[in-house]
């Protein structure tokens, strides 16, 4: 085989071999634009998810009996009051019971959940919030 | 309409802690409990922690959150509320804006003489929570079996 034609073979080989490597980047720029689109969307859904109001459960007791009820941390207090009265039934007189922590706190009717500091799965309590009798 | 046994033993302790507690000069409360299981059979007097005075009581607000705990606990509830009154038996405005439990067809039975008589249903009183939030009154013998 002649030199010229030794060299005009390894010209072929390393324009494949560029054709290769051409190849290779225009598949990982792909993969980075991908990669991108997909940061993105988590980014977007990771925002959503903070700023979307958080749904959970709270176990409510009147007189012995339990019921969960779903609750979102950014409703008014009297809201989960009317839905664990509903819960419970028709109560009659339901101006007169009012949401109650373990601890004995009463939670104020025109606070957020989130401000009332009531957390997932916490038990509260519906009760009147005074008890008492007598002739006079 | 809700009718509930009681075994005279129970209303023997119901009157004992009028007596104990009241001392015939300050009215008491009591509480008669039964399973969810069974709620028609009250097993169980439950005397609440209270201020008494001569005209009326209070339950006292940290006694009654831990009893409230405690029923969910033990699967129990309140069926009839009890309490005394120095002479007459009925119901006071009071009574009516303040019991423990609000569910329609919860009784509330009144005791007069501040319990110092003999323990029985003898001119007591007895009143329901309607469905509208009003006091029905009711004869005692018709919602209450009292059972040797």
């Amino acid at each position: 085989m002649s030199e010229a034609v030794c060299k005009d073979n390894d010209i072929q080989r390393a324009l494949a071999d560029v054709e290769k490597a051409s190849e290779g980047v225009r598949v990982a720029a792909g993969a980075l634009q991908l990669a991108e689109k997909n940061l993105e969307r988590a980014e977007a859904e990771l925002k959503d998810a903070r700023e979307r109001p958080r749904t959970f459960r709270v176990n409510i007791l009147y007189n012995g009996l339990k019921r969960e009820i779903d609750a979102k941390s950014d409703e008014l207090v009297k809201v989960l009051l009317a839905c664990a009265i509903a819960a419970f039934g028709s109560l009659p007189n339901p101006h007169t019971l009012s949401l109650f922590t373990k601890d004995g706190r009463e939670l104020k009717d025109d606070q957020t959940l989130h401000e009332a500091g009531v957390k997932p799965c916490e038990t509260l309590l519906l009760r009147p919030g005074a008890v008492k009798g007598g002739e006079k | 309409m809700s009718r509930f046994l009681v075994r005279q033993e129970l209303l023997d302790q119901t009157f004992r802690h009028f007596r104990q507690c009241g001392g015939g000069r300050r009215e008491c409360q009591v509480l008669w409990i039964s399973p969810w299981h069974s709620p028609g059979a009250i097993t169980e007097v439950v005397h609440s922690r209270h201020c008494g005075r001569p005209g009326g009581f209070h339950v006292d607000d940290a006694w009654l959150n831990a009893f409230w705990v405690d029923l969910a606990w033990t699967g129990r509830g309140v069926r009839v509320q009890a309490h005394t009154h120095p002479f007459e038996a009925f119901h006071s405005e009071t009574d009516d804006a303040f019991p423990i439990v609000q569910t329609t067809g919860f009784l509330s039975l009144v005791i007069p003489d501040f319990g110092t008589g003999a323990p029985s249903l003898e001119r007591s009183f007895l009143a329901e929570i309607s469905a509208t939030g009003g006091w029905t009154v009711i004869e005692p013998r018709s919602r209450l079996t009292i059972m040797p």
